[in-house]
C-alpha cells in the first residue's frame, strides 16, 4: 500500500485497519502552511517523549523534513515509502509521522518501558555468582550478553517469527568458535516455523527438537546471562525470544544438566565433586523405587540378613502389594509438588504441613503404608528436585514410573530390561549432530575435563572438539600439545 | 516399532508375576535345627519375624520355634508347614544346628536337603550340639541380640577369630571337605549351661545376669561324615594351627615360678608330603607378649630368646597332641590323602586304602615364632616391685 498523498487519509487508513481501535492517539498540525499528522498506540508508548521530542521539533519549524532529519533529539527515525510493516512499528511503540504531499513517513521511536527492570535469577538461584537474569525485554537481554563478551565476532542474527505475533528470535553466537554449519541449520529451522504466535521460548524449542518423542530435554533453558555466556564461550548457540526471559542453549547433551552455574565459580574439586553426586542422585531418582520393588517382591534373597526380618515386619499389616504402595506414594508426592509450584506463597506453608503430617506420620500410624515405603519415596524425591532444568524432572520421573512397572511384572530381571532399553533411548538420542551421551559415549577425553569433571582451570585449555573447530581456549598456555 | 511395543505389553502380562510372592507372606527362618527321634529325623526351624502385637506401627518382634518330624528332612518341613500360617523362607538361615545323635548316624543325609533346594543360601554356618538336643540350643536367647540365630552365628564368627580353638565352618566350606575325598571334617558345637528351660523365657533376656546362655566346645572329628570323638581345647587348637585356620591364638607359658601370655599374630603354618609319605609341617608367626606374673627383664634379650623357644615349644606340643589324636582315631582332617593324591598320583594309585597308612605317617614339626612386641611396659609389675623392696 503506497502514501497517499492527504495526511487525514492516511491516517484514517491506519485505524481503519484496525478497526478503530481505542488506544489509537492522532492529532493534526498545520504549521507553517503544511499540513502534518501522527499516530501512535497510547498503549505502548510514552506521551511524554511524543510531546517533548515530537511536538517541540515540528511546531513552528520552517522546514520540517530538514528538523526531522537533522534537528530532531531522537536516536531511532526509520523512513517508511510505504504503508505496509506500519502496524509493526505502531506496536513496537513507534510514533508515525505524515507530512502533506511528501512521498515518505517518518517512524520516531516514542517506546513506553513495558518491562520489569532486571532482576534475581528466581529458578536458578546459586551462592556464589552473578545475580542478574533475562528479562521480558529484548534489547536488555541481548545487552546483558554483549556486556559480557566485548568481542567483534558475537553475532546477533535476528529472525521475526510468527505470522501475528511477530516475535524477535535472535540467534546470537560467536563467529569463530561456534561450528557455523549447525547455526545456518538452526537459522533456517527457526525460519520455517509457521505458526501464528510465539509467546515463549517453550514454543521454539519444540519446533528445534528433531526426535520429539523423546521426554529428554535436548535443548537447555536458562534465564541466567552468564550461563549463556559461558556457553557461547564453549562454541554453542543461544536463542533469545522477545518477551522470554528463558534463553535456549543448543546443543543439550546429558551430562550438561548435571551443571550448575555455580560449577564455573567454585573451587575446581568442589565443582567435580557436585557434578559426580549429581550423576549419583539420577542414579538413585530412576532407579531406587523400582529396585525396591523387586527386592521386596521377587528377589529377597539378595536383602542382607539383619535388613530382611526388619523389612518383612514393617510390611506387615499393610494393605497394598508393595508396589502399588509405591506408586501411590510417588504420585502423591507429584500432586503435592504441582499444588505447591502454582499456589501462592501465603498457602504454601499450610501445604507443606498437611504434606509432611499426611505423608508421614498419619499414613504409617494408620497402617496404610509401611515406613521404609515413605523413606524410599522420600529420598527418591529430593534426588530429583537436584535438576535445574523441569523437563529433566519430568523425563525421570516418567522413567522412574515404567523402571518400577517393569520391575513389579519381573523382578530383577525386568529391572535390567529396562535398564537396557534406558541406556538404548539414550545413547540412540542426537542432539543437533551430538549424539545424546557425548563425552561418556563416544568419549572425548576434553569433554570429560571440562564436563563430566571440572577439573582446575589451568588443564581446561582446549574446548571439545565436537562443540567446536577452533578448540584452543587459552592460547598463551604452555602446556599446550596436541592432543584431543 | 509400535507394533512390537504392543506385543510385548501383552507378553509381559502372560508373565503372570512367575515368581511374586510379597516379603511378608514369609515365615523368615534365620535358624534350623536338626534332631534324632522315634519318627526318624525332627527338624525345627526359628522364625524370626513375628510381630509381637497385631498393630502394625509397633515393629518389636519375638522368635517362634515350629518343628516336624519324619523320615527324611523334606518331609519334616513340609510338616511344618501344615503348622506355620505363612510359607516358610529359608533363603536367609544364619546357623544350621545338628545334634550330636544325627551326626553319630552320618551329616549326609541332612546336607542333601541343603544342597537340593534352590532358594537355600548356601553361605550359613553349621555347628554341632554337644549333650543337648539341637531344638533345645536353638531356643535359648541371648540379652545381646535380636534372636537366639543371631547369638549362635555371631558367637562362632567372632570366637573363631580370637581364640583359636573355635573354628566356623560355612557351608560351602563344609561341601568342599565333605564331597572331596581324602580329607575329614571337623565342626565346631554348642552346648547349654544352666537350664535350658530358663533359657528360652522371656526373663533370660531381661535379667542382667542371664541363667541359662550357650557355651561354644572345642572341635568334634569326623571320620567317613560320621563324629567319631570330641576334642579337648588344646586337641583342637593343634588342629587349627595345623590347618592354618587361625591368625590370633593365645598361649600360656611356665616361666619362672609364673606365667607368660602372649598372643601370635600373622601365625602362618605350611603343611607338605613327601613322596614317602613323610609330613612336614612348618609354623611361622609373630608374637606380642600380654601378661606376665614373673619376674624378667624385658629389656634382657637372652630372656626374651629363652620366651621365645618356650613358645616354640609349646605349639610344637600341641601340633603333636592334634596329630596322635587324629591318628587314634584315625580322622583324616589335615587332608593328606587329597595331598598325597594330588602331587604323586602313580604312588597314591598304588596304595589301596589310606586308613591304614594315616597311622604310620611320620609327621614333622618345625615353628619359628618372632617375639617383637612386648607390651606397653618394659618390666613386669613383679619385677618392679622386687625391686623396689630390695
Amino acid at each position: 500500500m503506497h502514501l497517499l498523498k492527504n495526511v487525514n487519509d492516511n491516517i484514517q487508513y491506519i485505524k481503519n485497519i484496525n478497526h478503530n481501535s481505542s488506544d489509537f492517539v492522532s492529532r493534526l498540525i498545520t504549521s507553517n502552511n503544511i499540513q502534518i499528522g501522527y499516530i501512535y498506540l497510547e498503549s505502548v508508548t510514552s506521551d511524554d517523549k511524543v510531546s517533548n521530542f515530537l511536538n517541540k521539533s515540528i511546531i513552528n519549524s520552517n522546514n520540517i523534513v530538514y528538523n526531522l532529519n537533522n534537528n530532531i533529539y531522537n536516536s531511532n527515525i526509520v523512513t517508511l515509502d510505504n504503508l505496509d510493516n506500519i502496524f509493526y512499528y505502531l506496536s513496537s511503540g513507534f510514533t508515525i509521522l505524515f507530512i502533506e504531499n511528501y512521498d515518505k513517513c517518518f517512524a520516531i521511536e516514542t517506546r513506553a518501558i513495558l518491562d520489569r527492570g532486571v532482576s534475581e535469577a528466581s529458578s536458578e538461584p546459586i551462592v556464589r555468582g552473578p545475580k542478574d537474569s533475562f528479562t521480558e525485554n529484548n534489547a536488555i537481554n541481548l545487552g546483558l550478553i554483549r556486556k559480557r563478551i566485548k568481542d567483534s565476532n558475537l553475532i546477533f542474527d535476528e529472525v521475526k517469527v510468527g505470522k501475528r505475533s511477530k516475535t524477535k528470535v535472535t540467534v546470537a553466537y560467536i563467529k569463530d568458535i561456534a561450528n557455523l554449519k549447525s547455526v545456518v541449520k538452526v537459522i533456517e529451522n527457526i525460519k520455517c516455523i509457521n505458526i501464528d504466535g510465539i509467546l515463549d521460548s517453550g514454543y521454539i524449542r519444540e519446533f528445534l527438537k528433531k526426535q520429539t518423542n523423546s521426554v529428554f530435554p535436548q535443548v537447555i533453558n536458562t534465564e541466567r546471562p552468564d550461563l549463556a555466556c559461558t556457553s557461547l564461550l564453549d562454541g554453542k548457540i543461544v536463542i533469545l525470544v522477545e518477551n522470554s526471559p528463558y534463553a535456549l542453549i543448543i546443543p543439550g547433551l546429558l551430562i550438561d544438566f548435571f551443571h550448575s552455574p555455580e560449577d564455573n565459580y567454585q573451587n575446581a574439586y568442589n565443582a567435580t565433586f557436585l557434578r559426580i553426586l549429581r550423576i549419583m542422585c539420577f542414579i538413585i531418582t530412576i532407579s531406587v523405587p523400582a529396585l525396591y520393588v523387586a527386592l521386596m517382591t521377587f528377589n529377597p534373597e539378595i536383602i542382607p540378613n539383619e535388613l530382611l526380618i526388619s523389612l518383612a515386619l514393617q510390611r506387615d499389616g499393610v494393605p497394598f502389594p508393595t508396589a502399588l504402595e509405591i506408586l501411590i506414594f510417588v504420585i502423591t508426592f507429584e500432586i503435592l509438588r504441582q499444588a505447591d509450584i502454582h499456589s501462592p506463597t501465603v498457602s504454601g506453608s499450610a501445604m507443606n504441613i498437611v504434606g509432611a503430617i499426611i505423608l508421614g506420620d498419619a499414613a504409617v500410624n494408620a497402617g496404610l503404608v509401611s515406613p521404609i515405603a515413605i523413606i524410599i519415596v522420600a529420598v527418591t524425591s529430593i534426588c530429583e528436585l537436584i535438576f535445574y532444568d523441569v523437563d529433566m524432572i519430568n523425563a525421570v520421573r516418567l522413567w522412574r514410573i515404567i523402571f518400577i512397572i517393569s520391575a513389579l511384572f519381573l523382578g530383577i530381571i525386568g529391572f535390567l530390561c529396562c535398564l537396557f532399553v534406558f541406556i538404548t533411548k539414550l545413547s540412540s538420542l542426537v542432539s543437533f549432530d551430538i549424539p545424546y551421551l557425548t563425552p561418556l559415549s563416544p568419549t572425548s577425553l576434553t569433554g570429560i575435563k571440562n564436563y563430566l569433571l571440572r577439573l582446575n582451570r589451568k588443564f581446561l585449555y582446549r574446548r571439545p572438539k565436537y562443540l567446536s573447530k577452533n578448540s584452543r581456549k587459552m592460547v598463551n598456555y604452555e602446556k599446550d600439545s596436541d592432543y584431543n | 516399532m509400535k507394533k512390537i511395543l504392543i506385543i510385548i505389553s501383552f507378553l509381559l502380562c502372560l508373565t503372570g508375576c512367575y515368581n511374586y510372592k510379597e516379603l511378608n507372606d514369609y515365615a523368615i527362618a534365620t535358624g534350623m535345627s536338626i534332631d534324632l527321634n522315634n519318627e526318624g529325623y525332627e527338624v525345627s526351624f526359628l522364625i524370626s519375624n513375628s510381630p509381637k502385637s497385631n498393630i502394625s506401627s509397633s515393629h518389636d518382634y519375638r522368635t517362634v520355634i515350629y518343628s516336624g518330624s519324619g523320615k527324611t528332612i523334606y518331609e519334616c518341613i513340609k510338616k511344618i508347614g501344615m503348622i506355620s500360617p505363612k510359607e516358610i523362607y529359608i533363603g536367609h538361615l544364619s546357623i544350621i544346628l545338628i545334634s550330636e545323635d544325627v551326626a553319630k548316624k552320618g551329616i549326609n543325609e541332612s546336607i542333601d536337603f541343603l544342597l537340593q533346594e534352590p532358594r537355600s543360601k548356601k553361605n550359613f554356618y553349621i555347628a554341632l550340639t554337644k549333650d543337648n538336643k539341637a531344638k533345645d540350643v536353638l531356643a535359648i536367647t541371648s540379652p545381646l541380640t535380636d534372636f537366639p540365630s543371631q547369638n549362635l552365628s555371631s558367637n562362632l564368627k567372632t570366637t573363631s577369630q580370637l581364640q583359636g580353638a573355635i573354628i566356623a565352618t560355612d557351608f560351602n566350606k563344609l561341601l568342599y571337605n565333605t564331597v572331596n575325598f581324602g580329607t575329614d571334617i571337623y565342626l565346631s558345637g554348642f552346648k547349654i549351661k544352666g537350664d535350658k528351660k530358663d533359657g528360652s523365657n522371656q526373663e533370660n533376656i531381661e535379667s542382667n545376669n542371664p541363667k541359662a546362655y550357650v557355651e561354644l566346645t572345642p572341635l568334634a572329628l569326623f571320620k567317613d561324615n560320621k563324629l567319631i570323638s570330641w576334642t579337648t581345647f588344646n586337641e583342637s587348637k593343634g588342629i587349627n594351627i595345623i590347618n592354618d585356620n587361625i591368625n590370633n591364638a593365645y598361649f600360656t607359658i611356665k616361666y619362672k615360678k609364673g606365667y607368660v601370655v602372649v598372643e601370635t599374630d600373622k601365625l602362618k603354618t605350611n603343611l607338605i608330603i613327601k613322596k614317602n609319605k613323610d609330613v612336614y609341617i612348618k609354623t611361622t608367626g609373630k608374637a606380642s607378649i600380654n601378661e606376665i606374673t614373673c619376674n624378667i627383664d624385658l629389656k634382657d634379650q637372652k630372656e626374651l630368646k629363652k620366651i621365645e623357644k618356650k613358645i616354640e615349644e609349646k605349639i610344637k606340643k600341641l601340633e603333636l597332641k592334634a596329630i596322635s589324636i587324629t591318628k587314634k582315631y584315625n580322622s583324616d582332617v589335615f587332608a593328606t590323602e587329597l595331598k598325597y593324591y594330588r602331587n604323586y598320583q602313580k604312588e597314591y594309585n598304588k596304595i589301596k586304602n589310606w586308613k591304614d597308612i594315616y597311622k604310620d605317617i611320620n609327621f614333622n614339626t618345625n615353628v619359628d615364632i618372632k617375639l617383637n612386641a612386648t607390651g606397653s611396659i618394659t618390666q613386669s609389675l613383679e619385677r618392679s616391685n622386687n625391686e623396689k623392696n630390695n
